[in-house]
């Protein structure tokens, strides 16, 4: 049983602290012969069989799951916000997961758009893992055919190496934040589907190489889309909204 | 990152299986670590003894088998060794269409007694 929630995930083995002697680890001290057991294990398989359930509770439900990645401050929020105005009211049931260390404010913004929002407060922790999602999804309970976006920790580094069950994973990027983050942090742009480069309209203001910036992306990650826009103008999210709209269960 | 969770989980498959074995401890775990696995093999030496503590693994030496990235290069059709993920191919200086190893991190072997 899982001691954070109960939901029958089995526990790690305990790691107390007990008045043992020095740890020694020499062969000459042993009597009997060691066996080798022959392991294989992945250390990342217990998030890994909970992100396939999650997979498969979704395709269950014919929804998708958009992942959003990027640093604190680039404009994952905001992004979601104008998006959803833009997609409510359509065919297609929209929700949304919230990730943060601490508060509800990015939930709060998106429950004023009409749109189911669930907010995960991780503490401590710098990332989203399939634990936590699972969860919330099963609260946000998504209707059939549903566009789920999560939001994850404000972190270009952490995020990209936990599973969720997602369909696809989008990194987004501020113009006002340098155009060589791609090279600094290639995780972030290798394992994205897609790539956003926001607030487009403050680019006049900032020494952003655009190319530069999805070059390096591409160059990590060749067939990469990269949707320059603006959520606060709405310049070029037609073609983002097209895409979203292509991603199906 | 993340290496003290990462050790966590490492000892805990080794306690586990460990005990599925009968034995009653664990002298040494073969840990697999891929050279883009996003984990700092120094940092999960450092943590590992920590997390054995109170364990069937305490005091088991830790072996950690860097395993080499490879990226394929598409135009050349053409494997090679990759230290960074930007690292290009060697024969036409183009950036990898592919990784193909060096993400792995896993627990091959344990030793038991």
């Amino acid at each position: 049983m899982c001691d954070e929630c109960g939901c029958g995930q089995p526990e790690p083995a305990p790691a107390h602290g007990h008045a043992h002697g020095p740890a020694h680890g020499h062969a000459h001290e042993q009597v009997a012969e060691a066996r080798v057991l022959d392991i294989r294990r992945n250390v990342r398989a217990a998030n890994d069989a909970l992100a396939a359930q999650n997979r498969d509770w979704l395709a269950q439900r014919g929804a998708v799951v958009v992942n959003l990645i990027s640093s604190p401050g680039a404009g994952k929020t905001t992004l979601l916000e104008r998006t959803l105005l833009e997609l409510r009211g359509g065919d297609r049931p929209l929700g949304v997961v919230e990730g943060d260390q601490q508060t509800d404010n990015d939930a709060r913004r998106i429950a004023a758009t009409g749109v189911s929002v669930v907010q995960i407060n991780t503490g401590a922790s710098c990332h989203l893992d399939a634990h936590q999602v699972g969860h919330a999804l099963q609260d946000l309970d998504p209707p059939h055919g549903a566009l789920v976006f999560v939001e994850n920790v404000g972190n270009l580094i952490c995020p990209a190496g936990f599973d969720l069950g997602q369909a696809v994973d989008v990194t987004v990027l501020s113009v006002t934040e340098g155009d060589d983050k791609p090279e600094k942090y290639p995780t972030a742009f290798h394992e994205a589907d897609a790539m956003v480069l926001s607030k487009m309209d403050l680019l006049a203001h900032v020494d952003f190489d655009v190319d530069r910036a999805e070059r390096f992306a591409r160059a990590l990650n060749p067939k990469l889309p990269s949707f320059r826009l603006s959520a606060k103008t709405g310049d070029g999210l037609q073609a983002w909204l097209d895409w979203l709209a292509g991603l199906t269960a | 990152m993340h290496e003290l969770s990462i050790a966590q989980v490492i000892v805990a498959v080794a306690d586990t299986e460990a005990r599925k074995a009968d034995a009653t401890r664990v002298s040494r775990v073969v840990v697999e670590v891929g050279a883009l696995a996003g984990v700092v093999t120094d940092s999960l030496a450092f943590c590992f003894p920590m997390a054995c503590d109170g364990t069937l693994v305490e005091g088991a030496d830790l072996c950690i088998e860097a395993v080499q990235a490879r990226g394929w290069c598409q135009s050349c059709d053409e494997e090679y060794t990759m230290q960074e993920l930007l690292d290009t191919c060697p024969t036409c200086g183009g950036f990898a269409s592919e990784l193909r190893a060096g993400q792995e991190l896993r627990v091959r072997t344990i030793d038991v007694v």
